[in-house]
């Protein structure tokens, strides 16, 4: 009997409407874990080269990890993988909340999608069974309602949900995932491929408790990081949410404004975590913000999420749809030049509503108010909207019009790197996509290691597939754990920095592949150390397991992603970061006259693929490199 | 000598709520990045910012009117 996990795999044929259960050995759980990696396994195995994303060939796979559902901090994690329709590589996207732990006491580790429903259906997991029922009247919905209705039929209030809103049903290329109507696999469009296969919704809900190997440590760990997370460095992400980044990224010129033409905002302090938590957050009228504003994952402490309210104005917040993390406050805000809280609380609302991510949405808004303010669109191209930045009633209209596909909205749908190829007139240039997918609101201009991660990580610009380099200096304890001893002056990025980046990136890799919170487990500010890390995976496993085996789990993971792509012909030369960050300096505050020197770039990418171990020309992983890892049967499907 | 300090994120809660992060303090002459943290009470891991420079480090000696920032290195949101 397996520990912290069943052994069950469900394989869903959507076409024929066949279910069924795989129950792999366990030594293919010890050696990818779950989560990302376990779902690429399937990916690799099962997509045919140069699939269409939104065909019914193309796999879709969402897996737990071992440790999903087991009673501690930052374990309730699921990660949803396809090839994406916004980058044309592999898509990989990771979510918290309830779902996920829930559908590890409904029985299964991972669910393979394949096929295409004749008409529209939900899957519907409960204690170790599985149904595809008709969805049909749920179709067209958005989510809160899908939620409430499916909580009904079904008969139980505990039901957890994870669904395509309206904008995955049309195909919007950046629609997410949904759970909680809050929380999402928001990144690389996959929402989009659930809907293309008519899959409106997967409900879970069951009563099989997890089978622990040691619980009186598992325990003990529990409690050390309760009782640490006041003094700890996520203290402040406890109270005030990741919207506290807000004010850490400004005072750092790391705020992207006006679509990164400066890393400082004005308006800032208006978008800041302590605003959001006086003003905006459900109970703050009353003093009540504690208990009524903060919204957390499964079995987690720390309570980060942030539910908002709000009746009055133009403005009115449903706590249904949760509250804005940094990223959409960022992207949504700044990036856009808004600086009206509820508005941009509001554009959150729509698209976790519709179902979309709010990165891509908010940068591809961006792009398209440099492109009105430049002259490149007018008011006959947007259907009136006076696209300018700091226009915060556009931004909330646009989220409604992309989930939608309506007017304007439809373009915009596409992406920005789609709909500048298909609006021509020089738009291209005010693009801030690597792989096509929008830069997410960390600078690489501030933080320059993020200029090796944005263009080399395998599904496009990703800002939580490494850690960043403030942190390296801080934490010498936690970074020695996985070999890293020498930390650089700031805006370096010579071959430490870049080793820095790879080894941390290992680091992240395991995150996604053991599907744990990367707020609560890493290598440097987090709760708990990568050493701590390692104990919670033996403890609720029984497995001996090493902190050297977690790092192989992310190393073979990420060889698996370059992998997908290599074979999809996708490599170093898509390796690419927008021109301006080349090109144009930073404007104004500390981060003034910051700008990426392109040859500095260019050896950092060099030493970057020779230290990963792949073809430094190429960046395709070689076959000893794969072999070292136990991946010599991915070098076969890739003919290496 | 006096020196204005904005406290940012989970910093700000040790000064009161209405004065939003914000403070001047008055500090004993050739008082360091060190003493200023010594004097706040802070003994979190933190950045500093003087004027607008970024990460400045803990030795570094203070100047009348000096405009000063302390933030959390917290990474990724
Ligand atoms: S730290 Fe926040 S995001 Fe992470 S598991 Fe806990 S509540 Fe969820």
């Amino acid at each position: 009997m397996p520990h912290g996990y069943h052994g069950r795999i469900l394989h869903v044929d959507l076409t024929s409407g066949a279910l069924q259960v795989e129950q792999p050995e366990e030594k293919f759980y010890r050696k990818y874990m779950g989560g990302s990696a376990m779902a690429l396994t399937y990916l690799l195995r099962g997509t045919p080269a140069g699939v269409d994303p939104l065909s019914p060939e193309n796999v879709l796979a969402l897996f737990l990890s071992v440790v999903t559902g087991a009673p501690i901090s930052g374990q309730s994690r699921v990660t949803v993988a396809a090839k994406s329709p916004l980058t044309g590589c592999v898509g990989d996207s990771q979510a918290g909340g309830f779902f996920p732990a829930e559908m590890k006491f409904a029985g299964f580790d991972g669910i393979v999608v394949r096929g295409r429903a004749p008409r529209p259906v939900y899957l519907w997991l409960h204690d170790g069974h599985a149904e595809l029922r008709d969805a049909a009247h749920l179709w067209g919905r958005v989510t809160g309602e899908v939620q409430g209705v499916l909580r009904q039929e079904l008969g139980d209030n505990k039901i957890q949900v994870l669904q395509v809103g309206p904008a995955g049903e049309k195909g919007v290329r950046f629609a997410a995932l949904m759970n909680m109507c809050s929380r999402a696999n928001g990144r690389t469009g996959m929402g989009a491929v659930m809907g293309a296969k008519n899959l409106k919704a997967i409900a879970v809900r069951g009563t099989q408790k997890l089978d622990i190997a040691d619980p009186a440590a598992l325990q003990a760990l529990a409690r050390w990081g309760a009782k640490q997370l006041p003094h700890s460095d996520i203290a402040g992400l406890s109270k005030y949410g990741t919207s506290e980044v807000i004010g850490l990224n400004n005072a750092d010129g790391g705020l992207p404004t006006r679509n990164y033409a400066s890393g400082v905002f004005e308006g800032y302090e208006a978008l800041d975590g302590p605003t959001l938590y006086e003003t905006l957050l459900r109970g703050a009228a009353q003093g009540q913000q504690e208990r009524l504003g903060r919204d957390t994952c499964y079995a987690c402490a720390v309570r980060c999420k942030r539910v908002v309210e709000k009746r009055e104005g133009p403005y009115p917040l449903d706590p249904t749809y949760g509250g804005p993390e940094y990223e959409s406050l960022a992207t949504l805000g700044s990036y856009c030049g808004v600086s009206d809280l509820a508005a941009v609380c509001k554009a959150n609302e729509n698209c976790n509503k519709y179902g979309l991510d709010t990165i891509s949405c908010g940068a591809t808004i961006a792009w398209a108010m440099e492109c009105f303010e430049n002259g490149l669109l007018t008011e006959e191209d947007t259907g009136g909207l006076e696209l300018r930045f700091g226009n915060a009633e556009a931004v909330v209209r646009l989220t409604e019009m992309i989930g939608r596909r309506e007017g304007f909205g439809d373009l915009l749908a596409e992406g920005s790197a789609r709909a500048a190829q298909r609006l021509g007139r020089g738009s291209e240039r005010f693009l801030i996509t690597s792989k096509n997918q929008e830069a997410p609101a960390h600078m690489p201009q501030v933080k320059r290691t993020l200029a090796i991660i944005y263009a080399a990580n395998p599904f496009g610009a990703d800002h939580q597939s490494h850690e960043h380099d403030p942190a390296y200096a801080p934490y010498p304890e936690r970074m020695a754990q996985i070999g890293l001893h020498d930390p650089q002056p700031p805006l370096s990025l010579n071959a430490e920095m870049v080793r820095y980046a790879l080894v941390t990136q290992y680091a992240y890799s395991a995150l996604d592949s053991l599907s744990v919170c990367q707020f609560v487990y890493g290598p440097a500010w987090h709760l708990y150390s990568m050493n701590q890390l390692t104990e919670m995976v033996r403890a609720v496993t029984g497995w001996d397991v090493s902190l050297y085996e977690i790092m192989k789990v992310g190393e073979r993971r990420l060889n698996m992603l370059r992998a997908f792509n290599a074979r999809e012909g996708i490599g170093r030369e898509h390796d690419t970061l927008p021109e301006r960050f080349f090109t144009q300096p930073l404007q104004g505050g500390p981060s003034d006259g910051y700008v990426l020197d392109r040859e500095e770039w260019q050896r950092a990418m060099d030493t970057y693929y020779a230290m990963a171990g792949w073809d430094v020309q190429s960046g395709i992983p070689t076959r000893p490199t794969l072999e070292a890892l136990g991946l010599g049967w991915v070098a076969d499907l890739l003919g290496l | 000598m006096h020196v204005s300090v904005h406290l940012h994120g989970i910093l700000r809660d040790r000064l009161p709520p209405a004065a939003r992060g914000r403070t001047t303090l008055e500090l004993p002459d050739a008082a360091t990045v060190g003493d200023l943290l010594a004097t706040l009470g802070i003994e979190r891991r933190v950045i500093v910012s003087i004027n607008g420079r970024t990460h400045v480090s803990t030795g570094h000696v203070l100047r009348e009117g000096d405009q000063v920032m302390i933030y959390t290195p917290v990474g990724g949101g």
